[in-house]
């Protein structure tokens, strides 16, 4: 369990770790749209290059990023299955028996695999940079012009930060508890159909037991120490933007320019 | 010899830049029938030290033999089953493993998982509910609606319904009242005395350890730095400074009494003392 990369924050001190919050998340959703242009492989050779350029920059290693990615390997697999019967365009690649792959079933995976793949670096390296309270921080921020509106910036930054903050909290309690039914005999990989369920039971069971308890320990904890979502309140970490700010918007701004280029004009 | 640990290490997530070294080279040998403390401070390892008794964990190097078997590194270990039956590990706050609807349910859970057919499994339940000191008309009841200690009794009433050979609580006493921890305490007591059970125990009390153990094992950063019977234990005082151990309360008095010239013998009772301060008076 301990072993999820997908989403988790690696302690290092590089230019990128320091950069503004607002500044990564900007850039993220800048270059997130950047990915969704069907600007075709060469657009996708460009972001990959620059990004994967700024993940070892903000040194992430290779296995660490294959890591986050193995949860998608399910879906790939389905994809390609699903592509294979359906899409019946291009050339024949070859016949099994006389049912036939066509090489725009292979290339439709490839397209969505690089989509994806390219939206996980990108959200990792967010991630992977960036500490879950500062990145909170910085959505309160962005959201914070919506509360004109009446959206309650505040209270959803809150409830972000409440949950990033209880991940790592439930890990650790599935762990325990897992261990705990292992060693009354519970074994998750042998057994009958009926035995899985049991075990998977006497796994959520408990989580969801524990995890109402520590809702409502939290609850009271925040009520006694007078919280109030509406009050207006000073901050212990003030956001400070700097030119290299800037400059990673502008850069990621860039690219999407060069991407719907490359889309729609060439 | 029912446990040895051959030159253990163990490291939590190697290769990553949150590897950490919980066990170090750990050569130590438990004892058969025999209640055995294991002490030391917050992070010296004794949590991870448990989890290998069951294979929960298994070391990074070196290995562990436990009831006729061996647990080596690197070895994929078959029929972790029979070992898990017997040898039945109360984690902290076991209470938080209760799920069924029935804590008749609940404690046939184990056995049942370890092969006992749905009679068999029931008559273990009853067996184990009354040895934690709660009657039978507790069997139908939901485990979520008892107070917190009778909870941690029907945690472990599910170990105990597992009929393990050898015991291994982690602090089961931890946020129990004075009267609860008596109860606990004695349960342990008899189970080894009547029953012959092995029992190793996670515990911060220095008191327990005095009245209930017979042996001691300090671990300190990862690395076993003592063991002993209990009396002599207690008789280490620079080893009990060193570690902040806080003696109980009984060697305290006889340290003082020591410090005004009046010896107590070998002995760590309230009776001994008293007869110590009787003939220091006398003279």
């Amino acid at each position: 369990m301990k072993n999820i990369a997908l989403g988790r924050y690696i302690p290092l001190n590089t230019p990128f770790h320091r950069l503004d919050p607002r500044a990564k998340i900007l850039a993220m959703f800048i270059t997130l749209i950047a990915v969704f242009f069907p600007a075709g492989f060469i657009g996708y050779g460009i972001i990959g290059a620059v990004v994967l350029g700024c993940i070892f920059a903000a040194g992430l290693k290779l296995d660490f990023l294959i890591k986050a990615m193995r949860p998608m390997v399910f879906m790939l697999v389905f994809l390609l299955v699903v592509n294979i019967l359906v899409i019946k365009t291009g050339d024949i690649l070859f016949n099994i028996g006389s049912f036939a792959v066509h090489i725009d079933a292979i290339t439709q995976t490839l397209y969505i695999t690089v989509r994806l793949a390219l939206m996980i670096m990108i959200t990792t390296l967010l991630t992977a940079t960036t500490k879950p309270l500062d990145l909170t921080l910085g959505i309160e921020f962005l959201l914070t012009p919506f509360r004109k509106v009446g959206f309650p910036a505040h209270e959803i930054a809150m409830m972000i930060s409440i949950a990033l903050r209880f991940i790592p909290t439930l890990i650790e309690e599935t762990d325990r508890i897992m261990k705990a039914q292992t060693s009354r005999g519970v074994d998750v990989e042998e057994g009958n159909l009926k035995e899985k369920i049991m075990a998977i039971l006497s796994l959520i069971v408990p989580l969801f037991v524990s995890a109402f308890q520590k809702a409502e320990d939290l609850a009271n904890a925040m009520e006694a120490r007078g919280y109030n979502p509406s009050a207006k309140r000073t901050r212990y970490k003030v956001l400070k933007w700097r030119m290299s700010d800037s400059a990673i918007v502008v850069g990621s701004l860039v690219i999407c320019v060069a991407c719907g280029m490359v889309a729609f004009i060439l | 010899m029912s446990v040895k640990f051959n030159n253990v290490t163990y490291e939590y997530s190697p290769n990553s830049p949150f590897a950490y070294v919980a066990l170090e080279d750990i050569t130590l040998k438990l004892p058969e029938h025999k209640i055995v403390a294991i002490v030391g401070n917050t992070g010296s390892g004794k949590s991870t030290l448990i989890q290998h008794l069951n294979a929960l964990l298994k070391p990074t190097k070196g290995s562990i033999d436990i009831l006729e078997r061996t647990i080596k590194a690197e070895e994929k270990s078959k029929d972790l089953k029979s070992l898990r039956k017997s040898v039945g590990l109360v984690f902290q706050f076991p209470e938080y493993q209760l799920f069924e609807e029935t804590i008749a349910k609940d404690l046939c859970f184990g056995p049942k998982n370890f092969g006992a057919t749905e009679e068999e499994a029931l008559i273990k339940a009853k067996k184990a509910l009354l040895q934690v000191g709660l009657d039978h008309s507790y069997l139908e009841r939901s485990p979520f609606e008892l107070s917190g200690g009778q909870k941690r009794r029907v945690a472990i009433a599910g170990i105990l319904a597992m009929d393990p050979e050898i015991l291994v609580l982690d602090e089961p006493t931890a946020g129990l009242d004075p009267q609860g921890t008596k109860q606990m305490m004695s349960l342990f007591n008899e189970l080894n005395k009547k029953h012959k059970k092995t029992i190793y125990i996670v515990t911060h009390d220095m008191e327990q350890v005095l009245q209930y153990c017979d042996e001691v094992v300090v671990l300190k950063d990862g690395k076993v730095v003592h063991q002993s019977d209990t009396v002599t234990f207690f008789t280490k005082r620079e080893l009990l400074e060193e570690l902040h151990i806080a003696p109980p309360q009984i060697i305290k008095a006889k340290i003082l009494l020591e410090e005004h010239g009046i010896k107590v013998g070998k002995e760590n009772s309230m009776k001994a003392l008293v007869d110590a301060i009787v003939k220091g008076v006398k003279k």
